[in-house]
Formats: structure tokens, sequence, C-alpha cells
């Protein structure tokens, strides 16, 4: 059955991830965030929002893009979950995962928040970290 | 004193089918390095506590080569060994069977499930493990940090202390959530 394998894996998925977080290998524990939040992704596809575990996979692809970096697919997946239908309590806890990400970034880039999306700061923050100064005069 | 079979740590995911195989055979290496360090045979007695309930049993894992100990984390061989252990008296005492496991914001390590009255029921299953010392200010901590967790029936934390061994099971005190 597709869930119980969904299941199975999403758990080797955690799983590896939290341990390469504890071992502090950043990029490798970002890599696999992504894969958990993909699997939980799935499951959210199977399970309605009205059950538990539908519930636990929503909160869950979404955590797991944060903790991805991936704050695009976050914003991404709460609209969705939230337009199929997801409970006002729900909706609310999948708002508060995105704040406590964008509280992060408000401290750091203030004004630019003030112009772009937190999805959009955080992109051009990295690429600023990765090519350096220059890339604005580009 | 010992309670009926032993409990066999390699059958593990016969108690729980939907426990990867890969997590599993970790888990296990983990939980046999565990005891081994603690100078314990296979055979050792599990005290166990449930819900305040004492008994014991004997306890059995495929023997692991202790020199292999250094190749792990000290922490991870305590910690994913209690989750072995942990599990595996679960499904002993309560049949708790793993549905997956939770990211740690959830505030509990695994989704499990039984049946009650023919309904699925749904249980938060915070685990811990102690290699030496007392479990009982973990198992205060480990109940106030599944007692956290939502979207669920029934909310558990499960210590194990590997100095003696012992494995406590406590509940929390259900509540409803409206939804």
């Amino acid at each position: 059955m597709r869930v119980n394998t969904l299941n199975a894996l999403v758990s080797s998925a955690i799983w590896r991830a939290e341990q390469l977080k504890d071992l502090e290998l950043e990029e490798a524990a970002s890599s696999a965030w992504l894969e958990v939040s993909k699997l939980e992704e799935e499951l959210a596809k199977i399970k309605p929002a009205e059950d538990a575990e539908g519930r636990i996979a929503r909160r869950g692809a979404v955590r797991a893009a944060l903790k991805a970096n991936d704050l695009a697919r976050a914003e991404d997946l709460a609209k969705r979950f939230a337009a199929e239908g997801a409970s006002q309590a729900l909706r609310k806890e999948l708002r508060e995962l995105l704040k406590v990400e964008s509280n992060g970034l408000s401290e750091k880039f203030p004004s630019a928040l003030r112009h772009h999306k937190p999805s959009e700061v955080l992109r051009h923050a990295r690429l600023l970290l990765e090519r350096g100064p220059f890339l604005l005069a580009a | 004193m010992s309670d009926g079979p032993p409990l066999d740590l390699s059958s593990l995911r016969n108690m729980h089918p939907e426990l990867s195989p890969d997590l599993a055979v970790i888990m296990v290496m983990r939980a046999a390095l565990g005891l081994q360090r603690n100078k314990h045979s296979v055979g050792v007695n599990l005290h166990m506590t449930i819900e305040n309930a004492v008994s014991g049993c004997a306890l059995t894992w495929p023997a692991a080569d202790l020199g292999l100990a250094k190749q792990h984390d000290h922490n991870r061989i305590t910690e994913d060994g209690a989750e072995a252990i942990a599990l595996a008296v679960a499904h002993k005492t309560k049949t708790w069977r793993v549905v997956r496991r939770m990211q740690r914001e959830e505030c509990a390590d695994w989704l499990l499930e039984h049946d009650s009255d023919g309904k699925r029921k749904l249980v938060a299953f915070e685990v811990s493990g102690v290699d030496q010392g007392s479990i009982v200010v973990r198992m205060r901590e480990k109940l106030a940090q599944v007692a956290k967790s939502s979207d669920v029936d029934h909310r558990c934390a499960g210590v194990v202390g590997f100095e003696r061994p012992e494995t406590s099971l406590m509940s929390v005190k259900e509540k409803k959530y409206a939804r």
C-alpha cells in the first residue's frame, strides 16, 4: 500500500535529516530536509486535512521546507494547503510556521522586507553571500 | 522476576512492520552496543514499569561487536538504542505499532497506532535513553514534552535506562482537542 511505503520512507528521511543536522553538515541536511518535505507533501495528497495524519503531513511539509531553507516552497505549500480546505486551526499553524521564519529575516533585513516578499529577500541574500557585493552592481 | 517470553529485539520489524528495514537495523545495533557497553549479556532481565505497574522479562538481541562502538556517536547509541527497546516494549505491553516517525517539533518521536473497541487510535510516543543513572528526571521532562503533542488520541513517554537495564512507559492524561 502506497501510504505505508511513504510512511516508511518519511521515517527514514526524517531520521537521516536529524542525524545530518546534529553532525552540523548543513548542506547535506538541507537536501535531506527537502526530501522530507516532498515525502510529507506526497502523504498530504493521500491523507485529507480532516485526518490527524493529514494535518501532521501538512505541517511536516511546510516545516521541512523551512528547514531546507526553501522559503518559497514553504509559502507555496501553505497557500496550497489553505486553498485545498485546511481548517482554520491548521491554516493558523501554517501561518505561524512561516511567521517565525519571516521574523528571523526581519531582524536581518528590515528594509528589504518593506519592499519585497520574504522568499525574494532570502533568495537575494543567498546570492549576495555566494557572489559578493559586486552582484549589486550588475 | 520475569513475565512471559523473552523480548527479542531482532524481531523488531515483525512487531512494527511499517518500520523501515534500514532504520530498524541501526536502532537494534545501537541497542546492542548500549547494552553491551554496560556489561549486559544477551538474556539480561529488563525491568519494566508500565504506567506504574512493575514487571520484567528477558531481553535478547543480536550480539554486536563492541569494537564498533567507537564508530558511532556515544549519545546516538543511547538514543537510537533506547528507541529500539522502547518500541519493542510498547508493542509487547500495549500492542502499539509504528505508523511513522515525526519531526521533533511535533513534540514526539513516533506516531503509533492501536485498536481500541474496534476504532483506530493514534499515539504520540516520545522516547529517550539514559546511559547510566536514574531515569526519573528524564521521564518528567519527556512527559512534559509529549504533553504538547497534538492530533493524537494518546500521549506517552518511554525512557530506557541502560545501566540497570530498565524501561518505563508512562502516559499523559488524555485531552480532547476540538478541530
